[in-house]
């Protein structure tokens, strides 16, 4: 009988913030130079899978974890009347800015956008908004939208990321511009610090396999994509000369866009 | 280009009946060939372990061929460390019982290389089990 080696286990490495900011989850562990010694994972991937993404790396964790800075959720509106247009691009979550249209009285479309989002954030962005029509001398006028009254701040709205929303105001009197605030209420994602694993250059020494229905596909360090779908996915890692090794790995289910699906914490089914 | 040669030999007095596979993984570190063994009672003798054994048969500066045999929840890995000489792996026996074995074959680096392995299936007296097989990748 072979004697089986004193297995350290760190335990998962998988955080919350860190998977819904960076879209990876990942796992650290030993290999034990045992003969034939084999690490055995199941990650479940759901949520409109197309493809599992999978990295290995060899040695640790870095000891000092790694600032991920952070991207935004942002707006972008347009004001729009015949063919005048005025934009303000890029409104960061807990910000507001101003949009002003000189176009006289009519009616003006209002047009807000999520475009340019980080597509790893899955929380729909909250705004309001307030008008005002105002003549040349910069006084109210009068005006009217199904949104809200003039001069007065909207409920609060939601627009999912990557996505569009249309209002219609019309300004009457002797209406010079329109001007628009727009207030991104969404709450600003802190800054997070996940564990990233050390980069290092492999050796040869340690492979991991990725296997799900007939696609089985070996990585010694290269990124793998695994194109199954939803289920799922086996992963094994060894050495190859039996060596003892200390090794983490990166995985993400993402979709057709490189958007992360759902993925789960992996489970250790055999640990050597 | 790929081979699958597939042999029934006689060779193996314990058992009676081995099986003799080969092929080659092509250039990229990914690539990994993938099958299926099936193991199942002949007549009396019930499957209780797969029997398998590697060969690399690649020119000593192609990188390293292994294989990993899985049932149910457990894996283990097998190499054969020393290129083109007469020597394979070590043996592995893996006590899944009856069913289906999955084998990968892999390498530990960019470039082709060329593999044959021996495998049957056996109750644990050492008796040769039904043993089949289906090619799942070929790569």
């Amino acid at each position: 009988m072979k004697k089986i080696a004193h297995k350290t286990l760190l335990s998962l490495l998988v955080l919350s913030a860190f998977e819904s900011a960076s879209a990876l989850d990942s796992g650290a562990q030993n290999l034990t130079a045992t003969i034939g010694a084999t690490d055995y994972f199941k990650i479940t991937c759901a949520g409109g899978t197309d493809h599992l993404n999978f990295k290995l790396f060899e040695n640790g964790v870095t000891v000092s974890p790694v600032l991920i800075p952070e991207l935004p959720q942002i707006l972008n509106a347009t004001l729009t009347k015949l063919k005048l247009t005025a934009t303000t691009s890029a409104i960061a979550a807990g910000t507001n800015k101003d949009v002003t249209l000189k176009g006289g009285n009519g009616v003006y479309t209002l047009t807000l956008d999520t475009f340019g989002t980080n597509l790893t954030l899955k929380t729909a962005q909250t705004y309001s908004i307030q008008y005002q029509c105002l003549n040349a001398a910069k006084t109210v006028t009068a005006g009217s939208s199904t949104l809200v009254k003039l001069g007065v701040e909207s409920t609060t709205k939601s627009l999912a990321n990557n996505k569009t929303a249309k209002y219609a105001i019309n300004c009457a009197g002797k209406t010079d511009s329109l001007k628009v605030k727009i207030t991104n209420k969404t709450a600003a994602v802190k800054l997070i610090t996940p564990v990233i694993p050390a980069v290092s250059v492999s050796s040869g020494n340690l492979t991991a396999q990725v296997i799900k229905s007939a696609n089985a596909q070996n990585t010694i360090g290269d990124v793998l994509d695994v194109q199954e779908g939803n289920g799922d996915y086996s992963v094994m890692v060894n050495s190859p000369i039996n060596a003892a090794k200390n090794y983490s790995f990166q995985y993400s289910c993402l979709n057709t866009k490189n958007v992360e699906a759902k993925t789960s914490p992996f489970q250790i089914l055999q640990n050597q | 280009m790929k081979r699958f040669l597939f042999l029934m030999l006689m060779s193996l007095p314990v058992c009676g009946f081995a099986h003799d596979l080969s092929g080659d993984l092509g250039e990229a570190a990914s690539a990994t060939d993938y099958m299926m063994i099936y193991c199942s009672a002949d007549g009396s003798i019930t499957a209780d372990k797969l029997y398998f054994q590697l060969s690399n048969d690649s020119p000593g500066s192609a990188p390293l061929v292994s294989a990993q045999i899985t049932k149910n929840n457990f894996a283990t890995n097998i190499t054969d460390l020393i290129n083109g000489d007469a020597n394979s792996s070590r043996v592995a026996e893996i006590a899944g019982g009856q069913g289906a074995y999955q084998v990968t074959i892999n390498k530990n680096g960019v470039g082709k290389a060329s593999y044959s392995f021996v495998y049957h299936c056996e109750s644990n007296e050492g008796e040769h089990a039904e043993t089949t097989d289906s090619s799942l990748q070929n790569n």
